[in-house]
């Protein structure tokens, strides 16, 4: 059996909930969804963005409420406590199943991007094997590292925002009228391309207890969430001011061509920077759901050693990196991740937050 | 559940390593016979029979130790004049007009006084009680002047340590007058048996940083600690880093500043490097002279500092991806120099960074191991000389030339010598990930050092403080210099018992504000 405390010197502050809430969310998605949104709302998409945002306060604050009424302060130990040791455990595994293929996703898309976009030249194994070593050396070092990679994975890439700046000389703000031409149903279509991007932040079911003073953190965790929520606004708006409709729908990864028309005297190509700083946006996705489906594994099976646990587990990611080369297995990798995120988000976990409410009604009447 | 703890210097430790076991002797006579025995082998070993009315009083001293001129005027004369007055032993402390003599019978303390420069005088007959007079000559052999020789600064006190404790503890004291300041004293080394004294001011320091120090010192089992840089290591927290765990320096204002903080000073003998700790990554940056100057220009000159180092890990590497990978990057303009300069150059941009960067540090460690009389003539010459020859033998271009030697300019101004190791260093992992994967390479070169550098902590504080996790107010302050209305505080990163140095005066001018009136 897991110890289910975690040592004080683990933990890590409340106010970095912030950075692991917000950095698990930003990934891959942020680089191409605005095609995707555009089906339904057409230009007026980004309200939709801005409403999913405000609505997964709502699931975070569900999330809370299972966290504060499960033993150990997280989802592993309800699940057990719920559904028996065996159910309970397959849960936990199956929970492991979506994590790992949600940390493989932004690994898997990002060499893509790289093959596309900046080197011809670089077979898909090589970079997966320099990939590898990263996050071997990041993940062993236990979650207080992945926090800082967290941290840092949202600080530096931030210098990244004054791009908009120079991408305002380009705006035509025509674009975006007239305002209410559509109706709630293609806003609800475009709402549901945007929710996926908005995944992420479930991975808070997983590392929750090694947070410091759990009240005061919540506070952090919804501004993590504003913080996104605004990020992805803006770009989609940015996005919308930039490109016609016409020509949204053509590109693949509307993001980066957006970005191509920056110069600067001493360098040309911004986009390889920007490209390449992006590498730290993925790498807190990456490693905070390795870590979670290996904490979800570990949990249930106590005596499998967590290190070998990581080396399978990013062996399968270099094969998947370097051999599955298809662009059908990236169709299906997408749909996969997806279809879980949004069933996880806005089906398993009201379910659960059912079950706890329940349980405890039943807990405080007996 | 993933963690590896730091594998510092535990190899070192006590509990990995089964320490001699003590001697001890059957009885004192046959000790002190055992002892004398073998000391007797060596020729700077001396026994000698003063008295000629009392055959059976003898003294021993290792003569390499001891100061001649003392035993000659102080001992000596007084033995002879009141030879009759010696009966027993204990008589000595009214002949001899020397403080401290202390009476022992264990052989093994008499072992550990001889090497520690005493005299040991007993009755031949009698072997079971000697008497110990401290004679030892600390200043033998040391230097005279204690100018700082590595850290200087323009302005500001030149004050260094030099290779003698009790020097070292003088200068600390001298400069501190307090009573909170604390001296504990701890001999490493069964062999060098080196006097180490944990310095810290009573009720700012953390305990638990001194107790730390101390414990970790208590459980070193080695032979020889030679210089305080190497015990550094010892009693890191982590062995497999080029970062140093500590700031060593040789600067007095820097160990009094860093004790006023509330850090823990390790000083040991023979070493004229004082080691400070926990110490944070940009604490190396900082220098005494910060505070000499005014609070800009110093920020200014600490802002140079931090950009230096970027600068000199980074130049390097991106000339090497942006020309193997990523011309594209170049503006047309700036690309056309790259192409003239770059045209006769035989070899991969990989090559010729290689090549320059060795030769730099050739120079540099040639520059380090000669004798200071032509260490630095031909250490010009050489670099001009082969800059200008390489540049026209086309091994690399003028470009690069300048990018290297301005990374190498760079990277020696970082204050802490072991920080500006560590430094070039590290530029070279940068510059092979960016042959083989370009700016990428970098990145993920980036994304290694980060999680490096979040592992390390010093004395069990995380080495990135106050940047991560980020402390408001420290992460200022270790990028600029604030001014002394600010500074009043200690750092609370380094959890001090009492934050508060000085109350702030406000700069009051007593004109301002008249042009309101």
């Amino acid at each position: 059996m897991m110890n289910s405390t975690v040592k004080e010197n683990k933990m890590v502050s409340p106010y970095f909930l912030f950075f692991l809430m917000h950095s698990v969310q930003s990934g891959v998605l942020v680089l191409n969804f605005q095609t995707k949104i555009i089906g339904g709302a057409g230009h007026n998409a980004w309200f939709s963005v801005l409403a999913v945002g405000v609505f997964m306060h709502v699931i975070f604050l569900m999330m809370l409420y299972i966290l504060k009424h499960s033993s150990a302060g997280d989802i592993l130990s309800f699940h057990r406590e719920v559904f028996g040791k065996v159910l309970g455990g397959m849960l936990n595994f199956i929970l492991a199943i979506y994590f790992s293929i949600a940390s493989l996703f932004p690994l898997y898309t990002y060499i893509d991007i790289l093959q596309i976009w900046v080197f011809d030249g670089i077979a898909s194994w090589e970079f997966s094997l320099l990939f590898s070593v990263a996050i071997l050396y990041v993940v062993a070092g236990g979650f207080r590292v992945i926090t800082a990679i967290a941290f840092w994975g949202v600080i530096i890439p931030s210098f990244m925002l004054f791009s908009i700046f120079y991408l305002f000389n380009y705006v035509e703000f025509s674009y975006l009228q007239p305002f209410f031409k559509h109706g709630l149903k293609d806003h609800f279509i475009s709402a549901k391309e945007a929710a996926p991007m908005f995944a992420g932040f479930e991975a808070i079911l997983i590392y929750f207890p090694f947070i410091k003073n759990k009240e005061k953190s919540q506070k952090w965790g919804h501004l993590g969430l504003l913080y996104t929520t605004f990020l992805y606004t803006l770009i989609a708006l940015m996005s919308f001011l930039f490109f016609s409709a016409g020509k949204l729908e053509q590109l693949t990864w509307p993001t980066l061509t957006m970005i191509k028309i920056i110069q600067f005297p001493f360098l040309e190509r911004f986009e390889f920077i920007f490209i390449f700083t992006w590498l730290l946006v993925i790498m807190p996705v990456i490693c905070i759901y390795l870590w979670s489906a290996i904490r979800c594994i570990k949990f249930t099976i106590p005596r499998i050693k967590p290190t070998y646990l990581l080396i399978c587990l990013v062996a399968i990611f270099h094969f998947v990196n370097s051999e599955l080369l298809d662009i059908e297995y990236y169709r299906i990798l997408e749909d996969i991740i997806i279809y879980s995120g949004l069933s996880f988000l806005f089906g398993y976990v009201p379910l659960i937050f059912l079950i706890s409410v329940v349980r405890n009604k039943l807990g405080k009447s007996s | 559940m993933i963690s590896r703890t730091g594998l510092g210097g535990e190899m070192f430790r006590k509990k990995n390593a089964r320490r001699l076991p003590e001697k001890s002797y059957e009885t004192v006579e046959k000790g002190i016979n055992d002892i004398f025995e073998k000391a007797k082998k060596s020729s700077d070993f001396l026994t000698i029979t003063p008295l000629e009315s009392n055959l059976s009083l003898q003294i021993s001293y290792y003569k390499t130790l001891i100061d001649p001129n003392t035993l000659q005027k102080s001992v000596l004369p007084f033995l002879k004049e009141r030879a009759a007055e010696i009966i027993k032993l204990t008589d000595l402390k009214n002949i001899i007009p020397i403080e401290g003599i202390k009476f022992i019978n264990d052989p093994i303390e008499v072992d550990k006084a001889l090497h520690e420069g005493s005299l040991v005088i007993y009755f031949k007959e009698k072997k079971d009680e000697f008497a110990l007079i401290d004679l030892s000559y600390p200043r033998l052999g040391q230097r005279e002047t204690n100018d700082t020789q590595n850290e200087f600064s323009v302005i500001g006190p030149k004050v260094g340590f030099i290779e003698d404790l009790s020097t070292n503890l003088h200068l600390i004291r001298a400069h501190l007058s307090t009573s909170d300041l604390l001296f504990e004293e701890m001999i490493v080394g069964s062999r060098t048996r080196t006097k180490v004294v944990v310095a810290y001011l009573d009720g700012v320091t953390n305990p638990q940083y001194v107790n730390t120090a101390k414990q970790r010192l208590q459980e070193l089992d080695v032979d020889a600690s030679f210089d305080n840089t190497e015990l550094e290591q010892m009693i890191s927290d982590h062995a497999r880093t080029p970062f140093p765990m500590y700031i060593t320096t040789e600067r007095v204002d820097r160990v009094v500043f860093g004790l006023i903080q509330g850090q823990v000073v390790l000083v040991s003998d023979k070493s004229s490097y004082a080691v400070i700790g926990p110490a944070t990554l940009m604490e190396f940056f900082s220098n005494p002279e910060d505070f000499y100057l005014g609070t800009i220009t110093a920020s200014f000159f600490k802002l140079i500092r931090v950009v230096g180092m970027l600068f000199s890990v980074f130049a390097t590497a991106f000339y090497v991806a942006i020309l193997t990978f990523h011309y594209e990057v170049v503006p047309k303009d700036l690309l056309g120099p790259i192409i003239f300069s770059r045209a006769n150059v035989p070899f991969p941009p990989v090559i010729e960074v290689l090549f320059l960067e060795v030769t730099i540090d050739l120079l540099r460690e040639a520059g380090a191991r000669l004798p200071t009389k032509i260490g630095q003539t031909l250490g010009i010459v050489g670099a001009i000389v082969i800059g200008q020859a390489t540049v026209e033998a086309a091994l690399t271009s003028t470009i690069l030339l300048i990018i290297v030697a301005l990374a190498a300019l760079s990277s020696f101004t970082t204050p802490i010598y072991k920080m500006s190791n560590a430094i070039r260093i590290l530029r070279y992992p940068f510059i092979l990930l960016a042959a083989v994967w370009g700016g990428l390479g970098i990145y993920v070169g980036l994304l290694l050092l980060i999680g490096h550098l979040a592992r390390l902590k010093s004395l069990g504080v995380p080495f990135l403080l106050p940047l991560y996790p980020y402390r408001r107010g420290g992460a200022t302050a270790s990028f600029l210099r604030p001014t002394y209305l600010t500074y009043s505080k200690r750092p609370w990163y380094l959890r001090p018992l009492s934050l508060k140095r000085y109350s702030p005066v406000p700069d009051k001018d007593p004109e301002e504000g008249l042009d309101n009136e």
